[in-house]
C-alpha cells in the first residue's frame, strides 16, 4: 500500500468512526435518515415514511442512550459505578494529550460517541500524515490510536454495543449496536496486528 | 464477523451528510440562547505540577479557608503512594432535608471532577458537621441512572416513552400557554406545586411578578398542623428551640435522627446534654431520639394534648409558672373580659380560671388517655417548671401532623413554654421569625391581586397552608382546571395520600393542559408529566436560604460549585447549565428565562423585574440577582466582606454562609423606634400603638414595645380569631379527640391506630432515591408490632400480615419489637418508591418492579413483580446490590383526611390487621378511589366555611405564603 493509499484508509476509517459517534451522540435527524437508508449495513432496518420512522427512532434514542444503556465509560469499567470517576479522568487526560477538546454537554467525556470521535481525530490526523509524506507523525497517530483502543474503547465499548444490542427494540439501533461493536474489535484486532 | 472494508463504506455517510457546511454539529443542538460552547477545559498535556501547599501531616479539623482556593490532598487510592491532588474547595448548600446544612464541594482543579462533598465548618447552622445525607451529594451528582437532557412525552401520558427535547422549545411552549392564560385572565390556571423548595424569596417574586396566586406546596401533608397551633399563639408559624442552652428539652420529634432541624438540632441538644441538661421524649415508638433520652414518654398516639394538659395543670398547681412573664405577655384580660365577666379582670382571677377550665385534666386522666403513668407526667412537668426560663421543646410533625385536631398539640407545647416563662430566653423557645433571615431582593414585586380557589378553597379559611392534596379531588368536582401546571421536587403519586386519585388526574389532558416535572431524579409523579426536566442537586444550582436553628439569624448560600471553581480559575460562563454535567439547568435562570419569554416586549409588566439593576433594560443574571442582594439586603454583609478586602457577592462564594445576628433573644421587649412611633397612636384599652391602621407594638410599663406579630401584640391563650371564624369551643389550648382515639377504634375486630409518618434518618422522600449510600444503609419499612400484639395475632418477625385502610389495603411484613407501644403499629413513609418499567422510571437502587392495573373504575391493584436486583449488565459494582427490598408503598392506601381548621392532612389511619390469605403477597397494594371520595366529603363535612367577619375569606393578619393584596381576601366580588 502507498503513502495515497494509507491516506486514503485513514481517512475512510476517520469518518466511519465519526459516524458512528455522530449516531451515538444524537438523535437520527432527516439528512442522516436520507443518507443511511442507502447503506448495506444498516438502511435494511430504515423502513417507513420519514416522519414517523424518526420520532420512533427518537423515542428508541431516549429509551436506550439517555435512560438505559448508558453510554459511559466509567459505568462499564470503574468500580464505582457512576458518572465522572477515575475512568473519566484517565479518557479526558488522552483527550488532552491527543489535541481533542469536543464541545458541547453530553453528560460526561467518556461517552462512547466521543471516544469514537476521539478515534476519529486521530484517524484524521493519520491521513493528513500520510497525504504529507510525514510518516513519523503517522505513526505516532497509529500509536496513539492503538493505546487508546487498548485502555478504553476497545476494552469496553463491545460490551456496551452488546448490552445495546439486547435492550434494542427497534431494528435500527441492534444494528447500530452490532456495527459499533464489530468496527470497534476489527479496528482493535487491526492496530495490534499492524504492529 | 463482517469485514472492516465493509464496515468503512459506512464513512461516506458521514463526509456526505455530517461534514457538510449546513450539517448539525457532532454534538446535539442544544438550546442555550446566545452563549458559545464550553469546550471541556484543555490545560497543556502534562503540565508541570506544582503545589503551593504539599500536605505536611498534621491533623486539623477542617481545611482552614484561606487555603481551600488551593487545598492540596494525597490521593487516597494511590495509598501507599503519596500522591498530592490539588483541589479547589467551594461551599455550597445541602439539599436533600430541609435543614440546609452546609457543605464543602471538592473540585479536582485539573479534571473539574467533584471528588467529595464535606461539611463546611463557617456555616452557623451545622458548623461543619453532616449527617448521612450531606455527603451522599456525591452519589446525586454522578448517578448513572441521573435524567441529564430534557425529555418530552412520547404517546398518552403514563405510556412510558420519551423522547430528547430542547429547553429552548420547553420554555417556549410554557410561555406562550402562560402569556395567553394571563391575558385572558385565566391566572389561576397557573399552578407551581413544590415539594422542597430549597430557597427562599426566589418563587415568591417569580410568581407575584407574574400576578398569578400560583404557589401551591406540600406543607399541608406536612407541617400545617403544628404551623396553626404556633401561628395562633405568637403570629410566628414555627418554634425556635434554643437547645444547646436549655436545662430541659421537651421534644414530640425525634430531631437526634431526623426532622426539622435534624443536624443542627441534634447537635445542640447534645451539647446540652453533656452539660447536664434533662432531655424527655413524646412518641408511640422508641426513635432513636427516645433511646437517648432521660424520659420516653410512650403515648397513645393523639393523646399527647392531654398530657401536655396535665402538666400544665402541675405547672399550675404548684406554682412552677412565671407569673411575671405571664401576666406581662399573655392576653389574660382580653380572656377574662370575653369569657369570664364573672370575674374582676386581675392576674390572680385568671390563674384560678385557668385552674378551673383544666380542671379535669388530672395527671390520672392523662394516664388514661395515653398510657402514660400519671406519676411519670408529674416528673416531666416538674422538670419542665424547674428549668423555668431554660425549657426548649419542639414539634412539628408527628403527634401535630397524625391527629385530627393535632393543631392543638403544637399549641398545648407551647402553652408550657409561656407558663414557664422560656419564651425568646437563653435556653427557651424563640418565634422562628427571629432567627430566620430572608433578604428582600431588587424591585420586589407588589403582592398578587387574584385568589386561587383550587389551592385556598373557602371551605378552609384558617388552613395554615393550601389544600394541596385535595387537588384532585377539586378537580374531580370541576372546582376548575390547569392550563400550566409545574411539579418541582414534588411527587404526588408516591408521597401524599391517595396516590391513584392523582394518577386519575394526572393523565386527564382535560383537567391538566400541560404538565412538567422539574426534578433532580425520577419520580413515580414524573411518569405521567408531558415535559421531565433535569435540575440541579446541591452542587449544581444558586439559593439563599435560612432556618431557624439557634439562637441567631444566618444566611446561607448554594452554589454550583463547578461553575464558580472555574469562574475562579478565569473562565466564563453565561449559564450555569453549561457548566453542570449534561443539559442540567440551574433552576433560578430557568425561571427567569421563562418569566422573559412570558412577556418579551414588556407589555405585560412582567419583564421589568427581570431587567439587570446593573445594566438597565437587559435580562437580569443570576449572578447579578445575588450579587445585589448581597450588596444591598443583607445587614452587615458588605462590612465583613470590606474588612477582608472582599466584595459581598465574593465573600459569599468564598464563605457560604454569614451570620446577620447572633444570640437573639426577647425580641418582643425591643422599644419601638422613635422614627416609628411618630404619628403613632395608642389604643387606651388595650395598649396596642398603631400606625396608619397597623400595629406596630404594645405599650408595657409606659414604654412602646414591639410584642409579637398577633392580633394583641401578646401571646394568645385566648383566640379571638378562633372565636369569630366559628370554633369558639377552640378558642384556648384544648384537647381534640383524634380521629384514631379507642372510641372509634373495635378492638374487638384488631383495630389499631397505625403511626404513618416518620421518617428514617438516611432517606429523604424521593429525593434521596438516587443515593446508592443510602439505599443501602436503609431499604426497609415493616411493620412495627409489638410481641403481646403479635403473640395474638400470630406472627413473627418477617411474616406477612394484611393492613386494611378506610379504602384499601396494603401487605407488609411485621418487625416484633418492644419499641412500640402494645396496640399502635408504625410504619415508615421513607420506603416503597416503585417503577412500572424495568427500564424506565424510579432508579434501581430504591424501587420495586410493579404491576399497576386499573381493575375497574377506580379499584387499582399494585404487584411487586421482583424487588431491587442486582443490575444485569457486566458492569461490577452492580453485582454488589445486595439489598432486595424496596419496601412497601403504604401512603397509596390512605385517604385524604383533612384537618377542617389546619387542613393538614392527618396522617394516622385506623387500620384493621388480618392474616395474609393465600393469593396475597408482599409489598400487594389495593385501592378504590371512589371510596376515597367519599371519605374526602365526609371529612369535607366537618369544614366551616369563609366567609368570616367582614366577608373575608380568611382572617388578615394570620401568616399566609405568597399572601394576596387585601382586595383578594374580600369573598364577595372575587375572582
Amino acid at each position: 500500500m502507498n503513502a495515497a493509499d494509507r491516506a486514503a484508509t485513514a481517512r475512510a476509517r476517520a469518518d466511519t468512526y465519526r459516524l458512528l459517534g455522530r449516531l451515538c451522540l444524537a438523535e437520527v435527524d432527516a439528512r442522516l435518515l436520507a443518507a443511511l437508508r442507502e447503506t448495506a449495513e444498516l438502511g435494511p432496518t430504515l423502513v417507513g415514511a420519514d416522519e414517523p420512522l424518526l420520532a420512533t427512532l427518537r423515542a428508541e434514542y431516549a429509551r436506550l442512550l439517555l435512560i438505559n444503556v448508558l453510554p459511559y465509560e466509567s459505568v462499564f469499567v470503574d468500580e464505582q459505578v457512576m458518572l465522572n470517576t477515575e475512568a473519566t479522568v484517565a479518557v479526558y487526560d488522552a483527550y488532552r494529550e491527543g489535541g481533542y477538546s469536543p464541545a458541547g454537554q453530553v453528560g460526561a467525556p467518556d461517552h462512547v460517541g466521543l471516544e469514537l470521535a476521539f478515534l476519529g481525530h486521530l484517524a484524521a490526523d493519520e491521513a493528513e500524515a500520510e497525504a504529507a509524506g510525514d510518516a513519523a507523525r503517522a505513526a505516532r497517530s497509529r500509536a496513539r490510536q492503538r493505546s487508546f483502543l487498548e485502555a478504553h474503547l476497545g476494552r469496553w465499548a463491545p460490551v456496551w454495543a452488546t448490552a445495546l444490542e439486547r435492550a434494542a427494540e427497534h431494528p435500527f439501533y441492534a444494528a447500530l449496536a452490532a456495527v459499533v461493536r464489530d468496527y470497534v474489535l476489527a479496528e482493535l484486532e487491526a492496530a495490534l496486528e499492524r504492529d | 464477523m463482517r469485514s472492516l472494508t465493509e464496515m468503512l463504506k459506512l464513512g461516506a455517510v458521514f463526509r456526505q451528510v455530517v461534514e457538510t457546511p449546513d450539517a448539525p454539529p457532532l454534538a446535539p443542538a442544544t438550546p442555550r440562547p446566545a452563549a458559545p460552547t464550553t469546550p471541556v477545559p484543555t490545560e497543556p498535556a502534562r503540565a508541570p505540577r506544582h503545589f503551593t501547599a504539599p500536605p505536611t501531616g498534621e491533623l486539623a479539623t477542617y481545611p482552614p479557608p484561606e487555603r481551600w482556593d488551593d487545598w492540596v490532598e494525597y490521593e487516597s487510592k494511590a495509598w501507599p503512594q503519596k500522591e498530592p491532588r490539588r483541589y479547589m474547595l467551594v461551599p455550597t448548600t445541602c439539599f436533600n432535608c430541609e435543614s440546609g446544612c452546609g457543605l464543602l464541594a471538592y473540585v479536582d482543579r485539573q479534571t473539574f471532577q467533584v471528588r467529595k462533598f464535606e461539611g463546611n465548618p463557617v456555616h452557623p447552622g451545622s458548623r461543619g458537621r453532616n449527617c448521612a445525607k450531606g455527603p451522599a451529594t456525591i452519589n446525586q451528582t454522578y448517578d448513572p441512572e441521573r435524567i441529564l437532557f430534557p425529555l418530552k412525552r412520547v404517546g398518552p401520558r403514563g405510556s412510558g416513552q420519551w423522547e430528547r427535547t430542547t429547553w429552548d422549545a420547553v420554555l417556549d411552549d410554557f410561555a406562550t400557554r402562560i402569556r395567553a392564560a394571563l391575558q385572558e385572565g385565566r391566572h389561576n390556571e397557573v399552578v407551581y406545586h413544590v415539594g422542597r423548595p430549597g430557597e427562599d424569596g426566589f418563587m415568591e417574586r417569580i410568581l407575584q411578578a407574574w400576578g398569578v396566586d400560583a404557589h401551591n406546596s406540600h406543607t399541608n401533608v406536612c407541617s400545617a398542623g403544628a404551623r396553626l397551633g404556633y401561628d395562633i399563639w405568637m403570629g410566628s408559624d414555627r418554634p425556635s428551640p434554643d437547645h444547646a442552652n436549655a436545662r430541659f428539652i421537651l421534644l414530640l420529634s425525634s430531631h437526634l435522627e431526623t426532622g426539622h432541624y435534624f443536624n443542627p438540632h441534634a447537635q445542640r441538644i447534645i451539647e446540652a446534654k453533656m452539660a447536664g441538661a434533662k432531655i424527655a421524649v413524646m412518641d408511640p415508638r422508641l426513635s432513636n431520639t427516645a433511646s437517648m433520652a432521660d424520659y420516653w414518654l410512650s403515648t397513645y398516639p393523639g393523646s399527647e394534648a392531654a398530657v401536655l394538659l396535665a402538666m400544665a395543670r402541675v405547672l399550675l398547681d404548684e406554682e412552677l409558672y412565671d407569673r411575671a412573664f405571664v401576666e406581662r405577655w399573655v392576653n389574660w384580660e382580653e380572656y377574662l373580659r370575653a369569657e369570664r365577666a364573672d370575674l374582676e379582670p386581675t392576674f390572680d382571677n385568671f390563674i384560678l380560671a385557668l385552674k378551673e377550665h383544666y380542671a379535669e385534666f388530672t395527671p390520672e386522666y392523662a394516664e388514661q388517655e395515653s398510657g402514660v403513668a400519671a406519676a411519670t407526667i408529674v416528673e416531666v412537668a416538674r422538670l419542665a417548671g424547674r428549668a423555668g426560663s431554660a425549657f426548649s421543646t419542639h414539634v412539628w410533625r408527628g403527634a401535630a401532623s397524625g391527629n385530627l385536631g393535632g393543631w392543638q398539640v403544637a399549641r398545648c407545647l407551647f402553652f408550657l413554654n409561656v407558663l414557664t416563662g422560656s419564651v425568646g430566653t437563653p435556653g427557651g423557645t424563640s418565634p422562628n421569625s427571629w432567627d430566620k433571615f430572608v433578604p428582600v431582593p431588587w424591585r420586589k414585586p407588589g403582592p398578587q391581586k387574584v385568589w386561587n380557589e383550587l389551592l385556598w378553597p373557602r371551605e378552609y379559611p384558617l388552613a395554615h397552608h393550601e389544600l394541596s392534596y385535595l387537588l384532585p379531588h377539586f378537580l374531580k368536582e370541576g372546582r376548575g382546571k390547569l392550563s400550566a401546571y409545574f411539579t418541582r421536587v414534588y411527587n404526588p403519586v408516591w408521597t401524599n395520600p391517595d396516590g391513584a386519585s392523582w394518577i386519575e388526574v394526572l393523565r386527564d389532558e382535560s383537567k391538566i393542559g400541560l404538565h412538567a416535572a422539574l426534578t433532580p431524579v425520577w419520580s413515580e409523579t414524573a411518569w405521567f408529566a408531558d415535559y421531565v426536566l433535569p435540575m440541579g442537586h446541591a452542587g449544581e444550582r444558586h439559593d439563599t436560604i435560612s432556618y431557624e436553628t439557634h439562637s441567631a439569624k444566618w444566611l446561607g448560600y448554594r452554589q454550583p460549585v463547578l461553575r464558580v471553581a472555574r469562574e475562579k480559575l478565569g473562565e466564563r460562563f453565561e449559564y450555569t447549565y453549561e457548566a453542570n454535567p449534561g443539559e442540567v439547568w440551574e433552576e433560578d435562570e430557568w425561571w427567569i428565562e421563562l418569566s422573559w419569554r412570558i412577556d418579551p416586549d414588556g407589555s405585560l409588566g412582567i419583564r421589568h423585574y427581570f431587567e439587570s439593576p446593573y445594566r438597565p433594560g437587559e435580562k437580569i443574571t443570576i449572578n447579578e440577582y445575588h450579587q445585589w442582594l448581597f450588596e444591598n439586603a443583607v445587614p452587615g454583609l458588605p462590612e465583613a466582606a470590606a474588612a477582608e478586602g472582599l466584595t459581598p457577592f465574593d465573600y459569599m462564594r468564598k464563605y457560604g454562609a454569614f451570620t446577620v445576628a447572633d444570640k437573639v433573644y426577647r425580641l418582643h421587649e425591643t422599644p419601638v423606634a422613635p422614627a416609628q412611633l411618630d404619628g403613632a397612636e395608642v389604643d387606651e384599652a388595650s395598649g396596642i400603638v398603631r400606625k396608619g391602621g397597623a400595629a406596630i407594638g404594645i405599650m408595657r410599663d409606659g414604654q412602646a414595645v414591639t410584642g409579637f406579630p398577633t392580633p394583641s401584640r401578646k401571646l394568645e391563650f385566648y383566640s379571638s380569631t378562633l372565636r369569630d371564624w366559628k370554633w369558639p369551643e377552640y378558642a384556648l389550648p384544648t384537647y381534640i379527640k383524634s380521629h384514631v382515639h379507642p372510641e372509634n377504634l373495635d378492638r374487638s375486630r384488631e383495630e389499631f391506630p397505625l403511626v404513618a409518618t416518620f421518617r428514617l434518618p438516611t432517606l429523604i422522600h424521593t429525593r434521596s432515591g438516587n443515593a446508592k449510600w443510602l439505599y443501602e444503609i436503609s431499604h426497609t419499612n415493616p411493620l412495627w408490632l409489638h410481641p403481646t400484639d403479635a403473640k395474638r395475632l400470630g406472627v413473627k418477625t418477617g411474616e406477612l400480615l394484611k393492613v386494611n385502610t378506610d379504602i384499601g389495603y396494603f401487605v407488609s411484613k411485621v418487625w416484633v419489637t418492644e419499641g412500640i407501644r402494645p396496640g399502635v403499629v408504625a410504619c415508615s413513609h421513607h420506603l416503597g418508591r416503585w417503577r412500572l418499567s424495568d427500564t424506565i422510571g424510579c432508579d434501581r437502587w430504591s424501587s420495586a418492579l410493579v404491576d399497576l392495573k386499573e381493575e375497574g373504575n377506580g379499584q387499582w391493584r399494585m404487584r411487586q413483580l421482583q424487588g431491587i436486583r442486582p443490575w444485569k449488565s457486566e458492569d461490577p459494582d452492580s453485582e454488589r446490590v445486595w439489598w432486595s427490598d424496596a419496601g412497601v408503598h403504604q401512603n397509596m392506601t390512605f385517604a385524604v383526611h383533612p384537618d377542617p381548621l389546619s387542613g393538614m392532612h392527618c396522617w394516622h389511619q385506623k387500620v384493621r390487621l388480618e392474616p395474609v390469605g393465600p393469593n396475597d403477597r408482599y409489598g400487594d397494594i389495593y385501592v378504590d378511589t371512589r371510596r376515597s371520595f367519599e371519605v374526602y366529603r365526609e371529612w369535607l363535612a366537618m369544614t366551616r366555611p369563609a366567609p368570616g367577619p367582614g366577608g373575608l375569606r380568611r382572617p388578615l393578619w394570620l401568616l399566609r405564603p405568597y399572601k394576596p393584596a387585601p382586595e383578594a381576601y374580600q369573598l364577595n366580588g372575587a375572582h
